[in-house]
């Protein structure tokens, strides 16, 4: 069996063929066409040229999952292929064969949970068994570890080596370097829609993938220059809810001219950390900014008043005005204090600081890429003298270029003497950058590791601990 | 690129507009009858066809400008403020209440009357904008159960307390000549009202782009969260944006009682407070095309009456129109709002 | 519903595009036929009673004058000054403001289109170009409270009228006073219901009246007036006199009479004048002499209403068109009546 991919949209035709029992890896920054090619290749996307070839049926697991979360774990796989009697769902015979399915592919679930219920890997497993359930010949997955734990991504794995062993063809799309040389055997390479490498997996590794990705070196980090720490933060007993995350009795400090890491899988009361610092839930406890009590119910406006500045997650939603230009985004949370004649200038700064493209203060934000947006939010919030910076996910979702130049800007301020508590999910952007690691797990630190004693599988071990 | 953007957006609402307008119209014109060449014929004679004609579509442009102006405003700050229409009403009534016994000399009685009505409509924007500040609670059916509370309110106030005696209609007494905007075009109804409201729509427009609060306004209305997250105090914008929107519905309501009624009367509107929601979004809530939007409609009002006396077509049709323009625009609007929140 | 123009279509087509180009052509129709424009009050077209009595007299100037007619409708009272507006921008000869609630507006439009003539009914406005055209109910009324007085069983009759005004005191004095006329020991009871448009109201107002003891409720209370009926219809021995249409038709033999305001003789008066260029009256007053009010024939009630009982009222309708009896119109007046011997 042979599957042949075609020409591609997201420019330049791209030529990628899929082997029967191979599990193959896309690799290249975000924007590089990777996730474009998989939806083509699913047929969620017409190609504008190309052909897409496929003996059998294709399957896709999204990166953000598309199940039903008010609907049953067997009512989701089975969506639209439920087994009728008349005009009625046959429900015994629905579950009989989820079971069925699950245990053929080892991926246990229970099939009447309500989806909503269940924690992200099981969710996985079940957009996973939805796919197998059309034994697919070809089976495509985007980020697929992107919300796992590093113990739950070996055994996905496992699973994934087991499909290929009956046969099925797996492109696994990801950034994760590692994952790539751990799991498949071959790995195709693209930057700016096109393939720039292909390599059998075993005669390339990381560093050689990365300069692929990037273009040429992967840019340095900033040099982290000596500090004389002093106690900043001071949190004792502090917990706070925000939505689904919650955050119960932790005890911490960050000091100035430091960045403490927070180590964890999305989902153990990082967002309730991030948002009651910026004032935006409530907390209980007892919070000390350089001495300082600050109020539980403060506003938003008050933390920023105190020199505490949060990059938020969703820096689309959460930090900026899409459909403003970058001059009056930059101003943001600043237009009391800026005259309006001030504006243009500090733009022009974030946009000279930040390397911002195009370098043109009147440029719609939400026009901007990824990482071209989130140089405007972290200049914006790095602007001034901030005393402690909460960073949460500052790289997310952007080129490797813009992600080393906003971790460079976080350690330049911690040089300077700012606190900083860098809040990720990704651990190699962790151990790059803090100077102390926490590892958060259901709501609680649950590990401290210094620098130099930085352990990743004792603290892949502790953020797994954590869940459910 | 990004204007192209923007321009992009409001030339499609344009095509809407047009079609909604042309298009039904037309249908609707067929089907009583008329030849849709001979309606809109007699539509554009009559908002055309004189000088007291276009004066009168001038009238008409004021009346709806102002309550558009209003909802822009509260539009702006993400806030579906539908209660124009009451907040011009209790302006109107305010006015006309306070002026007709207001023993003044013009420039002092103008003033106090116009001050009167935006109070009064203010307030009643502020009442949804605190109940959503303080309680969370939902604007826009808190704005649409107040127009009728409204309503209710002026003529229970009207009929009850301040009741004229010997007279049978929900009215306040006429107001003393000192207390009347004076005419701008003699023969017609066309007062100071209309440059009144320009000049009101380009403080608007350099309030909203120009000043911190309106920037501040803004920001909470296109990026709540964001503005949440950049200290922007969202419940204080909310209160102050719809107590301004309905000051400013309420001095609209203030103009037509001091300009053209010269009197308080509780059918003071026929529903301009709803027809200005489809003028502030064709203008896409910019208060210098919403002056354009207004008297885009008011076109359509003037003339459509003049189209039902000299055509037969009854005037329903610009209803019509009306109403499916504010579905057509509105409810695209509304859909993005709720996508993105 | 609506009422169009007959105008030729063409001639109106191509009006627009002269004026257009032109800036301003004259679009009084060419043809010299006389245009008389009406606005009706909120009630509208279809109310079987005033608005529809005042059309009646549109539709007998374009039988009779060849004139044209046009009628816009008011949804709220903001459009009585628009629609004037409109017709007088369109040069309209005659326009007419159909009830007392239009006299601001009437009195406002007028005196900025100074070049019009305007018309308005049951009120006055004292200006060069608006002719009033009153009725005097209150005669009209008394024919009324007389057969009523006549016709009591129970020594006891009722007014239920709409808002407690001078205009609704002239019904309700002429009433009392007729019944006076013919017998002083009847009762009159009164009640208004504040507004009229209210049926259920009427229907709860003359319920109170007829368990007061009345049997006979003579009800000027527009829309209010259908509930009265309602009412009526509910009850053995009781009658309803109705107002400004003939309403004895709507429920034969409960109507006792009704107290026809013709509404259209007004409007067709000042058609005539309008036509003819003649001088204009400022003021017309309409009562029993110019055939302005009056009573029905009885169609439905003639086992009630016999010959005895027209003759009085033919006796009394003499007295009043001959000046030998002077109707009180307010209450004041009501109070100073007596009794004549005839």
């Amino acid at each position: 069996m042979r599957r042949r991919f075609g020409a591609v949209q997201a420019v330049d035709g791209v030529d990628l063929e899929l082997l029967p029992g191979e599990i193959h890896a896309l690799v290249g920054e975000n924007g590089a066409g990777k996730s474009t090619l998989a939806a083509i290749a699913y047929g969620a996307v017409r190609a504008d040229e190309g052909t897409v070839e496929a003996l059998g049926v294709v399957g896709l697991v999204h990166q953000h999952f598309k199940l039903i979360e008010r609907l049953r774990v067997w009512e989701n796989v089975l969506l639209n292929r439920e087994p009728k009697r008349g005009w009625t769902i046959d429900v015994p015979a629905a579950r009989a064969r989820v079971l069925e399915l699950a245990a053929k592919y080892g991926l246990a679930v229970d099939p009447d949970a309500v989806v909503e219920t269940l924690p992200v890997g099981i969710k996985q497993r079940v957009e996973l068994l939805r796919e197998l359930d059309r034994e697919p010949a070809v089976l495509l997955l985007d980020e697929p570890t992107a919300a796992l734990a590093p113990s739950e991504i070996a055994s996905f794995f496992e699973t994934v080596r087991g499909l290929a062993a009956r046969g099925t063809a797996v492109l696994v799309v990801t950034h994760k370097l590692a994952e790539v040389i751990a799991y498949s055997q071959r790995v195709t390479v693209m930057r700016a829609g096109a393939v720039v490498a292909r390599h059998l997996t075993g005669e390339t590794n990381a560093d050689a993938i990365a300069r692929e990705m990037v273009g040429g070196e992967v840019p340095a980090l900033a040099t982290r220059a000596a500090t004389e720490p002093a106690v900043l933060l001071e949190a004792h007993g502090l917990s706070a809810t925000s939505g689904t995350s919650a955050l119960t009795d932790v005890t911490f400090a960050v000091r100035a001219g430091e960045i403490v890491g927070i180590a964890g899988i999305e989902g153990n009361g990082q967002s309730a950390l991030a948002d009651a610092l910026a004032g935006i839930v409530p907390f209980t406890g007892e919070l000390r900014l350089a001495g300082v009590v600050l109020r539980p119910d403060d506003s938003p406006a008050a933390r920023l008043a105190r020199g505490i500045r949060v990059i938020p997650q969703d820096r689309r939603r959460e930090a900026l005005v899409l459909d403003w230009d970058v001059c009056d985004n930059v101003v943001l949370g600043r237009q009391r204090t800026l005259p309006r004649a001030g504006y243009d200038a500090a733009a022009r700064e974030v946009i000279e600081r930040f390397d911002v493209r195009p370098p043109d203060p009147g440029a719609i934000v939400g026009m901007l890429s990824g990482g071209n947006q989130q140089k405007v939010v972290v200049g914006r919030l790095l602007s001034g003298a901030p005393k402690l910076v909460v960073a949460y996910q500052p790289t997310r979702g952007i080129d490797i270029g813009a992600a080393a130049l906003v971790q460079s800007r976080l350690i330049e301020a911690r040089n300077a003497g700012a606190g900083v508590l860098l809040i990720s999910f990704e651990l190699d952007e962790i151990f790059a950058c803090a100077d102390r690691v926490l590892v958060i797990a259901g709501g609680a630190f649950v590990g401290s590791f210094d620098r130099a004693a930085i352990d990743r599988g004792r603290i892949g071990a502790l953020m797994a601990g954590g869940r459910a | 690129m990004p204007y192209a953007f923007v321009r992009g957006r409001a030339f499609r609402d344009i095509v809407i507009v047009l079609v909604l307008v042309f298009g039904v119209g037309s249908i609707a014109m067929l089907l009583a009858h008329v030849s849709p060449l001979v309606a809109f014929g007699a539509l554009f004679d009559g908002a055309f066809g004189t000088r007291e004609e276009v004066a009168e579509t001038l009238v008409q442009a004021t009346n709806l400008l102002f309550p558009a102006l209003g909802i822009a405003v509260a539009f702006r700050a993400g806030l579906f403020n539908i209660g124009a229409e009451g907040q011009l009403i209790l302006g109107g009534f305010a006015a006309g209440w306070l002026g007709a016994q207001l023993p003044l000399p013009w420039y002092l009685a103008i003033p106090m009357v116009l001050v009167a009505g935006a109070l009064a409509g203010g307030v009643w924007g502020a009442i949804p904008g605190f109940l959503r500040a303080r309680f969370g609670a939902n604007e826009v059916i808190a704005t649409l159960m107040l127009n009728v509370v409204a309503v209710l309110l002026a003529t229970y106030l009207v009929n009850g307390p301040l009741a004229l005696p010997g007279s049978g209609a929900s009215e306040t007494p006429s107001l003393p000549h000192a207390a009347q905007l004076p005419d701008l075009v003699a023969d017609s109804r066309l007062t100071w009202a209309f440059p009144i409201a320009l000049g009101l729509a380009f403080v608007l427009r350099w309030m909203l782009q120009r000043t911190v609060f309106g920037y501040e306004l803004r920001a909470a209305g296109d990026a709540p969260e964001a503005a949440k997250r950049a200290g922007i105090d969202l419940r204080r914008t909310a209160f102050v944006a719809m107590a301004l929107s309905g000051a400013i519905a309420g001095l609209g309501g203030a103009t037509i009682v001091a300009g053209e009624l010269h009197r308080f009367n509780t059918g003071l509107s026929p529903g301009y407070g709803f027809i200005a929601i489809a003028v502030a979004l064709v203008g896409n809530l910019d208060p210098l095309w919403i002056i354009v939007a207004s008297l885009a409609f008011g076109v359509l009002q003037s003339g459509g009456i003049a189209m039902q006396a000299e055509a037969g077509v009854p005037r329903d049709v610009v209803a019509l129109v009306t109403g499916l323009v504010i579905i057509a625009l509105a409810g695209r609007r509304v859909v993005a709002a709720r996508r993105s929140t | 519903m609506f009422f169009r123009s007959r105008a030729g279509f063409l001639t109106l087509a191509l009006v627009p595009l002269c004026a257009a180009a032109a800036g301003c052509a004259p679009k009084h129709a060419a043809n010299g036929v006389p245009r008389i424009g009406m606005v009706t009050d909120v009630g509208g077209l279809g109310d079987r009673s005033f608005n529809d009595s005042a059309y009646a007299g549109l539709l007998r100037a374009e039988t009779e004058l060849h004139a044209e007619g046009t009628v816009l409708q008011s949804r709220s009272a903001a459009d009585y000054a628009i629609n004037m507006t409109v017709l007088a921008n369109k040069e309209y000869d005659e326009i007419f403001a159909i009830g007392f609630l239009m006299a601001k507006d009437v009195a406002d439009v007028a005196a900025r289109y100074t070049k019009r003539n305007f018309a308005i009914i049951d009120a006055v406005v004292d200006l060069p170009n608006v002719t009033s055209v009153t009725f005097k109910e209150e005669e009209g009324s008394y024919l009324a409270g007389a057969l009523a007085a006549l016709t009591t069983k129970t020594k006891t009759i009722a007014f239920l009228g709409g808002i407690d005004i001078p205009l609704l005191r002239k019904f309700e004095a002429g009433f009392a006073a007729g019944a006076r006329q013919i017998d002083p020991s009847v009762k009159v009871l009164v009640k208004y219901t504040g507004s009229f448009d209210d049926p259920a109201a009427g229907k709860e107002l003359s319920g109170v009246l007829y368990d007061q003891g009345a049997d006979i409720v003579y009800v000027a209370a527009g829309k209010a007036g259908l509930g009265a009926i309602d009412q009526a219809k509910r009850r053995s021995d009781v009658f309803i006199i109705g107002v400004d249409s003939n309403q004895d038709g709507m429920a034969p033999g409960k109507i006792l009479t009704s107290m026809i305001k013709r509404v259209d003789t007004g409007v067709f008066r000042v058609c005539q004048e309008a036509v003819a260029h003649r001088k204009r009256s400022a003021h017309l007053v309409l009562g029993l002499k110019e055939g302005g009010v009056g009573l029905t024939d009885f169609h439905y009630t003639r086992s009630v209403v016999t010959p005895a009982k027209i003759a009085v009222l033919a006796k009394l309708r003499t007295a009043i068109v001959s000046g030998t009896i002077v109707v009180p119109s307010t209450r004041e007046g009501l109070a100073s009546y007596t009794r004549l011997p005839l």
